[in-house]
């Protein structure tokens, strides 16, 4: 629901002058009281001015304030606005807001009567400006996002519980999800409750329509959207359709490489946005996409999405965890509201990450991953099994040795939870992301509260929580004393490749592709004239193909990146098409996708632009996303064109593509 | 059976009221019947109820009949001269609904047809009269009918403390005609129903005490400030806010399953009114 104004909006809905009075003082100036005084006049306000609140008076005649109100909890846009019938004065019967039957009706707390014991009005006097007061600013707090104020608020340490989506309409798997949230929404222990998105690439139920119904029973959903599935308008239509059924809260996440478990193979894979495009995408829904139809500017109204991304600090290799840092930074720059952490149980590296927030100047929250941890599942995770899910040997031998015990570990597990909580709420996390499968309400709950009790003695649990990767890089030198980081960054020993080819294509692109060269100036209008002729063009943009096939494997998408991730093609090169940074799968330096056989492109990356001093870029430099209508294009003649996503930093000015008639 | 005769067997009886419909299809009405008819002795179907014109209660009370639920036929003062009046009566008789419940009804300016005449033509003491003479083949001129009747009659009273002084004088000259049995309007506490059962004990009469049960805070304060026989506690009100439906549900049930617990030595009877949540009345009786 949209909130972009400063001031907040109450709308009455009365033909009696006093109530919109009252409504006022109650209320102060901080919010701006709109009146309308007829059904017709209510409908439209409601619709175009989102009040916070709507709170409706006597109407004429007598049945038109329960029609209305229950038109506007039927109406689209309106049916999440929280609403208020309001009676001042009963001395008159023909003035009261509803009638016996419709009165008798109301099964929600939306009546309140601010009449007297003896029915007299009581509108000059204090009493019924506080009850106003009182039930307005209830109402409000129905409205606000309690995981949102949780994780922003330093005094909350937010707790979600993530609930892993199962393939089927009908299976106990989704039955369980909703039980579970059910539970959560009656013991009021968690703030949210997550559901993932085609959990590793596999089909599953809707994460959208699950927390959708989540919604209803009472808690806040925290929905994932993983863009592996969704092209940039499906994405844009979800979050359109959960912004009006008032599911506010979003992490956005690559997702795992698609599985061969699709209908008939693997489905192609689609990573059309990434996050830190997801993000801006959702920013700019926040503010109010506005855009131009036929010649006339349309506004639309503002989302409410409260959206946060992962990161996973858990990278062996220097090369690997910048770029999740740098992708970080990009995120939080694109308006990343939370982050939450990948799975993972180095409690150096949980550290480490606060500590890059603070000495880069970021002030976001974060939540803990907390996955509850049976061996058959750290098997799989130490097997490189789940992509980014890191398990290390020595830990998978300190659960094999627990579940030897009675209980096959099961104490041990919990209160391995319990003190990741401790250590996580004890080293600054705004909150713990709880998971583990099948895991009950009940022990959660135990986690929770076995965590706060340790919360004092957390320092002591930090050795427990030794966990490092085999030669694994920490961007911060170790604290002895504690365990954890000290503020000193570790010097950053990785080789970066030799510079021969980037040291090239740099030359080359500042020559051929900086507007200020003098090249760039003769090579521009010949461009243009390539551009023009229906006979060179189709050859020129053949043969650029085919020396780009030979440099860089291209595939022609016509919006080259290549400049943004070290002269490699992320088209060709990255399965996910990472624009931005990596992804969070890449294990030992290997890409998800293809461990063991090909390096992550980002990796690469970083290793080329170290050779030059340059990795910084990766960071700074935000790379919207591939736009399709350049696919099979020339991307040279686009950029010089000022065409493809160069133009917005290299300020070439767009000139048309004669041959796409609908481009002016 | 006769509600006297229940009592009279030592029983805790349980009344339910079910709306009657508002129109022509009563499937509604059967349904809501079926979900409460295993729990309850009997259902009580009201007349104009809340001065809405619905279906007349003889109609439904038949049905109930032919499904072999007891029947209790309320009738009003306001809707029907003297001529009507005994005419309903006879025609109730002769279809075997015996257990007749006889207030004053609402106000017409609290219904839906704002603009009708009260007709008033008998006081409810006067109605118990009419019936009590049928029992003995009588009208109430006088003269003898064709057979007698076997009405057992009782009265719906109010207890709020505004309307008691007068309600006791009233209670007093209705039980003088000839009531058997009192129903209350709904009661929220326990110790308003402990003073008013002091004052009626001397009238010797079996009282069933009414409750409406609450479906949310805000029902409860539109029944404090319009319907002036009727008070909610605070502390009532307070417990019924801010839940989810479904929790809501649950306290409003608990709600009702407390009240009867703590009146049920007092009273010789409840008289639940579900206001369109029959079907949590089997779990209510249930837990009692
Ligand atoms: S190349 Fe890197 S970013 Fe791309 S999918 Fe592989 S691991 Fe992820």
């Amino acid at each position: 629901m949209p909130t972009s104004s400063e001031v907040e909006k109450i709308l009455v809905v009365s033909s009696q002058n006093e109530l919109a009075e009252l409504a006022q003082q109650a209320m102060g100036t901080s919010f701006e009281v709109i009146r309308a005084q007829d059904q017709q006049e209510g409908l439209e306000k409601a619709r175009k001015e989102f009040p916070e609140v709507i709170i409706l008076g006597h109407l004429e005649p007598q049945g038109t304030t329960f029609n209305l109100h229950r038109r506007l909890r039927e109406g689209w846009i309106t049916r999440n606005i929280p609403l208020l019938v309001v009676d001042i004065d009963t001395a008159d019967r023909s003035r009261r807001a509803l009638t016996m039957e419709e009165g008798l009706q109301m099964e929600a707390d939306q009546y309140i009567s601010l009449v007297g014991e003896d029915g007299q009005a009581l509108s000059r006097l204090a009493e019924p400006i506080i009850r106003l007061r009182e039930r307005v600013g209830k109402h409000l707090k129905e409205r606000l996002n309690t995981f949102k104020e949780a994780v922003l608020d330093p005094d909350i340490f937010c707790v979600t519980w993530e609930q892993v989506a199962g393939r089927g309409a009908f299976e106990m798997q989704q039955e369980e999800i909703i039980e579970n949230a059910m539970k959560a929404a009656r013991r009021k222990k968690v703030h949210a409750v997550s559901v993932t998105d085609n959990p590793g690439g596999n089909p599953a139920i809707s994460t959208e329509m699950l927390c959708t119904e989540i919604k209803k029973l009472g808690i806040e959903p925290l929905v994932h959207l993983a863009f592996r599935d969704k092209n940039r308008n499906e994405c844009e239509s979800l979050l359109f359709g959960l912004a009006a059924l008032g599911v506010r809260n979003i992490l956005m996440l690559t997702g795992d490489y698609p599985s061969r478990a699709g209908f008939k193979g693997q489905p192609k894979p689609v990573f059309d946005l990434d996050s830190v495009q997801g993000l801006q995408l959702v920013d700019l829904m926040n503010r109010g996409i506005d855009y131009e139809m036929a010649g006339r500017r349309v506004t639309l109204a503002p989302t409410d999405f409260f959206a946060g991304a992962c990161i996973s600090p858990f990278k062996q290799h220097e090369s690997e965890l910048l770029g999740q840092y740098y992708k970080l930074r990009k995120k939080i720059e694109a308006g990343a509201q939370f982050i939450i952490t990948q799975l993972g149980y180095d409690m150096r590296k949980f550290h480490e990450i606060l500590m890059w927030l603070k000495s880069s100047g970021n002030n976001v929250p974060v939540l803990a991953n907390i996955y509850v941890l049976p061996y058959g599942a750290g098997k799989v995770m130490n097997a490189n099994q789940i992509p980014g899910a890191v398990v290390t040997d020595k830990l998978l031998q300190d659960i094999d040795a627990e579940r030897k015990a009675e209980d096959k570990g099961r104490e041990a597990r919990y209160l391995r939870a319990a003190k990741m909580y401790a250590v996580a709420k004890g080293m600054g996390f705004a909150g713990a992301h709880i998971g583990g499968h099948g895991l009950a309400y009940e022990t959660l709950e135990y986690i929770i509260e076995k965590g706060e009790e340790l919360d004092a003695r957390w320092r002591e649990f930090i050795p427990e929580f030794d966990y490092p990767q085999k030669s694994g890089f920490y961007l911060f030198k170790k604290d002895e004393k504690t365990g954890l980081n000290t503020r000193e960054e570790a010097s950053r020993q990785e080789k970066p490749s030799r510079p021969g080819i980037v040291l090239l294509s740099r030359i080359a692109h500042s020559l051929i592709f900086e507007p200020k060269s003098p090249l760039f100036k003769c090579l521009k209008p010949m461009a243009r004239l390539i551009d023009r002729s229906p006979r060179l063009k189709p050859a020129f943009t053949y043969l650029e193909h085919l020396g780009k096939v030979i440099l860089f494997n291209c595939m022609n998408c016509g919006d080259c990146a290549l400049f943004d991730v070290g002269y490699l093609c992320p088209v060709s090169q990255c399965p996910k098409n990472q624009r931005n940074g990596p992804c969070g799968g890449s294990y030992n330096g290997w890409c998800e996708v293809y461990p063991n056989e090909r390096l992550c492109i980002w990796v690469k990356a970083y290793r080329r632009l170290k050779a030059m001093g340059k990795e910084e870029e990766i960071g700074g430099n935000m790379v919207p996303p591939c736009n399709w209508e350049l696919w099979e294009t020339s991307s040279w003649l686009n950029f010089y064109m000022g065409r493809d996503h160069l133009a917005a930093k290299t300020g070439i000015a767009r000139e048309s593509c004669p041959e796409k008639g609908q481009d002016k | 059976m006769h509600i006297t005769e229940l009592i009279k067997q030592g029983k805790f009886v349980i009344t339910c009221e079910i709306d009657s419909p508002k129109g022509v299809n009563h499937e509604d009405f059967l349904d809501k019947v079926d979900m409460v008819k295993e729990s309850v002795d009997a259902v009580c179907v009201g007349d104009n109820l809340r001065a809405v014109m619905r279906c007349a209660p003889l109609a439904m009370c038949h049905l109930l009949q032919e499904r072999a639920v007891e029947p209790v036929m309320q009738m009003n003062t306001r809707d029907r001269n003297r001529l009507a009046i005994q005419s309903d009566l006879l025609a109730a008789a002769t279809l075997g609904v015996e257990n007749i419940v006889v207030t004053t009804g609402y106000d017409v300016s609290l219904g839906d047809h704002r603009e009708a005449v009260s007709v008033n033509d008998l006081d409810t003491a006067a109605i118990i009269r009419a019936a009590r003479e049928m029992n003995e083949g009588r009208d109430l001129a006088g003269h003898t009918l064709e057979g007698a009747s076997n009405f057992c009659i009782g009265v719906l009273t109010s207890l709020a403390p505004k309307s008691e002084p007068a309600g006791m004088e009233r209670l007093e000259r209705e039980v003088a005609e000839g009531a058997l049995f009192i129903i209350t309007q709904p009661v929220y506490q326990p110790d308003v129903l402990e003073k008013f059962m002091e004052s009626a004990s001397r009238l010797k009469l079996p009282v069933i005490v009414g409750h409406a049960m609450l479906k949310s805070a805000s029902m409860a304060s539109f029944l404090n400030s319009n319907v002036p026989d009727i008070h909610v506690p605070d502390g009532i009100i307070r417990q019924m806010e801010g839940h989810t439906r479904e929790d809501l549900i649950k306290v409003s049930q608990q709600i009702t399953i407390e009240f009867i617990k703590k009146v049920k030595p007092m009273c010789q009877g409840v008289h639940l009114i579900p206001m369109g949540w029959e079907r949590y009345v089997s779990n209510i009786i249930e837990a009692l």
